[in-house]
């Protein structure tokens, strides 16, 4: 199996909002991170992986399942969580388990055990007195102990505070360094994927911007300063995402960064005071701005 | 493709293990009545039956919104549907849990009620206008069970459970006034008359045609949302 999630070319309109011709492949193994500000279509891909939602057009496979069709054989193998999932409250972790042992057979209760632990939850407490971070663990560990192929999580760790956040990023992200487990992880918070993923897709309204792994990001942007008396529309550079100008300081961010693009502001007259690699946040930000201006152009 | 999923007894399960407790307080309520119910008196009769009915009404209705309405509003939504279901499937197990849970306190309630007519001074010859009653209020509950489970509304249902209801007094009323029923209020005899056979079919045909269309309307939806 080459790839266990393929979307080719699925659209899915709404009054408001529309997810244009999305193409998205998760190979064996990859932990992908599928970034976007609230609205941008996160949820809604996800929902079309799980089988709930039908696209007006477009195939969508997961594990080589044709969904929705396929959704049983689909979603035995796949593990959900998302930031909107509640269990039932009046019951215990341990009902809860029983339940899903129940439904899937590969429930491993050693491993259940193991997470219980680790998570530091105790199985005869009603879900009513977690505290959201314990939720979230509880939900994982439902997920995880059911040996799933594929764990799709879509923000998981919104309305957490940074202390419950790390906390679960840190033990979500031991949990998969020892497993050799597909993950789309859905967040709008980029430091949360950058500790647990090895590829982002960006997403924003309805469309995907890229999608690459985060090696190639990081290597391809940089954030030039410099300095010079011209105007930020006059500066002419390829792949420029963003120009900022501070009296005649100018902040420029390049994706496919090459020495050669120096050179070129260098024969504009600009001075060049500084080359810095650029973090996720400031890559994503850059690529959303940079396709609101090509929209807009 | 499987006619009957797995799962869908695990979610049965399921939702009978939620709602023991509710439905333990609801059969003592029934119980209650009963004991009411058989009281020598003839005030005894009729709270009695106001309460068995009441409480049949009450336990089925909030039974439905627990079942089906609350999995929407606490969110545990999502959590069912990332199980492998399919939409109908979700659906015969909301419909197949709030049969077995209105159906058998409904059965043990209604034998009780058979039970008391025949053995205490309650004239017999009431039987079969009180089983058709009895009846009826399966009847009205699986009704409203099957809209919510179409519409997935609570207002919806509301609506539907105010409107099964408000016939049902006036069907109280009219079968009382028929002869074959009425005649026999103060007899021991036990008639079960070709109209009482009559109205258990037009009952039986609504529940049927209720339960198909809601089974019918969900095996239809390819997707959850």
């Amino acid at each position: 199996m080459d790839y266990v999630i393929r979307m080719s070319g699925v659209w899915k309109s709404y009054k408001h909002f529309q997810l244009q011709g999305i193409d998205l492949k998760l190979s064996p193994g990859e932990v992908m991170g599928l970034v976007g500000v609230n609205g941008a279509g996160k949820s809604t891909i996800i929902r079309i992986l799980l089988g709930l939602i039908q696209p007006d057009s477009g195939q969508v496979s997961v594990l080589e399942y044709p969904l929705p069709e396929k959704q049983i054989e689909a979603k035995r193998q796949i593990g959900f969580a998302s930031e909107d999932m509640r269990l039932y409250k009046g019951k215990t972790l341990a009902w809860h388990m029983d339940f899903i042992k129940s439904v899937f057979p590969y429930w491993d209760a050693t491993y259940a055990q193991h997470l219980l632990k680790k998570f530091d939850l105790r199985a005869d407490q009603e879900v009513k007195g977690f505290s959201h971070g314990q939720r979230v663990k509880a939900a994982l560990l439902l997920l995880l102990a059911r040996r799933p192929a594929i764990l799709i999580l879509d923000e998981p760790t919104t309305g957490l505070d940074s202390v419950a956040r790390s906390e679960v990023i840190d033990e979500l992200a031991e949990v998969l360094r020892d497993e050799n487990r597909s993950v789309l992880f859905s967040s709008h918070n980029t430091h949360d994927i950058e500790q647990i993923c090895d590829s982002i897709t960006f997403i924003h309204q309805g469309q995907l911007l890229a999608s690459q792994d985060i090696g190639s990001y990081l290597d391809a942007w940089r954030h030039i300063r410099c300095q010079g008396e011209i105007s930020p529309d006059a500066i002419c550079l390829p792949d420029l995402a963003e120009v900022r100008q501070n009296g005649s300081l100018l902040s420029l961010k390049v994706n496919h960064f090459k020495d050669e693009h120096l050179d070129i502001l260098r024969a504009q007259g600009l001075e060049i005071a500084g080359v810095n690699p650029m973090n996720l946040e400031e890559i994503f930000i850059a690529t959303v701005k940079a396709n609101i201006t090509q929209g807009a152009a | 493709m499987t006619l009957l999923n797995s799962s869908v007894k695990e979610l049965v399960m399921k939702d009978c293990q939620l709602y023991q407790q509710m439905i333990a307080l609801y059969v003592i309520g029934g119980i209650l009545g009963l004991a009411i119910f058989s009281m020598p008196h003839s005030y005894g009769f009729y709270m009695g039956c106001v309460l068995l009915m009441t409480v049949m009404i009450a336990s089925g209705f909030h039974m439905i919104m627990l079942t089906v309405i609350n999995e929407k509003k606490e969110q545990t939504l999502p959590f069912v549907m990332s199980l492998p279901i399919r939409p109908v499937d979700y659906a015969l197990a909301k419909l197949m849990t709030n049969l077995l849970i209105f159906t058998v306190p409904w059965a043990a309630l209604t034998l009780g009620l058979a039970f008391i007519t025949l053995f205490s001074p309650i004239h017999d010859g009431l039987l079969p206008f009180l089983l058709l009653i009895s009846f009826q209020l399966v009847v009205n509950h699986i009704v409203v069970l099957s809209f919510t489970v179409i519409t997935e509304s609570e207002g919806w249902s509301i609506f539907f459970m105010v409107i099964v209801n408000l016939f049902l007094n006036p069907m109280i009323m009219l079968m009382a006034r028929e002869p074959v029923f009425y005649e026999y209020f103060d007899k021991n005899e036990i008639v079960w008359s070709v109209e009482a056979s009559i109205i258990l079919s037009v009952q039986i045909a609504i529940i049927l045609a209720s339960l198909l269309a809601a089974v019918l309307r969900q095996a239809r939806r390819r997707t959850f949302i």
